[in-house]
């Protein structure tokens, strides 16, 4: 018999990964990442109301799980690098990485590569803004607070709108 | 997906929004929502119902002298039952014996393996306790290590060939010959298979079961080393039984670490079966391209240089001195 939990995560699964992997760039990472967090919480699922609260207590053990796994990413690739190659001879792990369907347009082109060059913070910041949360909404999942968050969402704006101002304004030259 | 707020008249979020739903649509999360879903627990079956059906049909009176011989007969059975029926050893034997046809289906499973050093020793130094997560097909296996979120792997290919991933990149092999003895050592930990295991438990182990409250409940048997066995590192080993796959679904081995003398309590708790992807046990099939590895032909004074960074202190454990020419 199918596990009630089923439809839940049918329905969450898609803007999950979508979020995990805009966060670490590296979409097998982001896979292994939201299975654990599935996981976690489905253990837990007793504790909580999924279906009706699930997403939110996703993203946030998503935003949480990337943030520890960039940071440590930082750590190995210091311990691994090499002296004469600041990028410790790995690939540009900030370089855009998106699904083919969504490079297919000039603009998408743009804001992948705006995204990748925000902090992880800022990126789920504003990717949770651009979903839809709102500031304590966004500030609850990324763990901070809602000063903090406004913060993040205000820097990642700025760049965004220096990288897609002309996109945006219609100035493009 | 429904966005919680909508509509916004900021033209950034909008085309945020817009792009972000178009990434939504084009990611095909098929084989990640196939994992996460095999990971979900069915619910159960219910119990079947106590035999209290009441019956419409009139009851039967039987003459006394049926009931006699209803009696021998039933005497006559039990004891039949307790000179032929198979002692619980016997029974959890079969339990194993049926395990152990359930593990040789083609499939590799996955076990969230947690080695825990009990006491002071070599072990609780060089291991400190540790959960991961350890892939097994046929000979070989791979381990998915994790510190916090972070995850790195290495493991062992159907060669024999040790491999790790010190970055998404990068890989190390190590040739059957370059092994240490710590790297042999913990090879031998991580990979150890339940398959293997059973059988060894079979020939060498007393076995004693737990009282079962319903037919749905998982078997737990008990093994402990006959006084005869020569397999003196395993001290015990509970094996819990799925009551109606016959598979193991948690193996926990206290065992006796050859290199201190101390024991170690190692447990597998089986959390995913599928079709095997042999490309995974090696190294190729576990890095990004393009990546570089190091192996005794290509830069090995690199890879001892990366290994260290890695293992600190313990290299001549793991990968063995390179011989003078």
């Amino acid at each position: 018999m199918a596990n009630p939990l089923d439809d839940w995560v049918r329905a969450t699964l898609p803007r999950a990964v979508g979020y995990a992997r805009a966060l670490l760039r590296d979409p097998a990472a982001a896979d292994d990442v939201v299975q654990d967090c599935y996981t976690r919480l489905i253990e837990r699922a007793d504790r909580y109301d999924l279906p009706r609260d699930g997403l939110k207590i996703l993203l946030r053990s998503v935003t949480n799980a990337c943030i520890d796994r960039r940071a440590r990413e930082r750590v190995l690739l210091s311990l691994d690098g090499d002296p004469d190659d600041p990028t410790g001879g790995v690939v540009d792990r900030n370089s855009p990485d998106p699904p083919q369907e969504a490079i297919a347009s000039e603009l998408a082109g743009r804001i992948e590569e705006a995204l990748a060059k925000l902090p992880v913070g800022q990126r789920a910041a504003i990717h949770l803004t651009g979903l839809g949360y709102t500031l304590p909404e966004v500030a609850e999942m990324i763990g901070t607070t809602h000063g903090n968050a406004r913060v993040l969402v205000h820097r990642a704006r700025k760049t965004l709108e220096a990288d897609l101002g002309p996109f945006l304004f219609g100035d493009e030259t | 997906m429904s966005h919680p707020e909508r509509p916004t008249d900021d033209p950034l979020l909008r085309v945020l929004r817009d792009h972000l739903d178009r990434q939504e649509q084009a990611v095909d999360v098929g084989p990640l929502a196939a994992r996460i879903l095999s990971t979900l627990p069915e619910r159960p079956n219910p119990e079947p119902a106590p035999h209290a059906h009441p019956s419409s049909r009139p009851r039967r009176t039987w003459p006394a002298w049926t009931v006699g011989i209803g009696s021998l007969t039933l005497a006559a059975s039990v004891l039949l039952l307790l000179v032929f029926a198979p002692s619980a050893e016997v029974r959890a034997e079969q339990a194993i014996r049926e395990a152990e046809a359930a593990l040789r289906l083609p499939v590799e499973r996955c076990y969230l393996v947690e080695v825990r050093p009990d006491g002071d020793g070599t072990a609780a130094d060089v291991l400190p306790t540790r959960t991961m997560r350890v892939w097994a097909a046929e000979d070989k296996f791979r381990v998915e290590m994790s510190r916090g979120n972070f995850r790195w792997s290495w493991g062992r290919d159907a060669d024999g060939v040790v491999w790790l991933t010190s970055s998404p990149q990068r890989g190390l092999r190590i040739a059957p010959d370059e092994q240490g003895p710590g790297l042999l050592w913990m090879a031998e930990l991580y990979g150890l298979r339940p398959e293997t295991l059973l059988s060894q438990i079979l020939a060498h182990c007393r076995l004693r079961e737990d009282p079962r409250p319903g037919s749905n409940y998982p078997r737990v048997i008990h093994a402990e080393p006959r006084a005869t066995a020569r397999q003196v590192w395993l001290r015990s080993a509970t094996l819990e039984l799925d009551a109606e796959t016959k598979a193991v679904r948690k193996l926990t081995l206290k065992r006796t670490n050859k290199a201190d003398g101390g024991t170690t309590t190692v447990t597998f708790t089986l959390i995913d079966t599928r079709p095997v992807e042999h490309a995974r046990y090696g190294l190729d099939g576990n890095l990004v391209e393009p990546f570089q590895i190091y192996d005794r032909d290509v830069q090995p004074e690199r890879r001892r240089e990366i290994l260290a960074r890695w293992v600190g202190p313990h290299l001549d454990a793991w990968l063995k001195p390179t011989p003078k020419k």
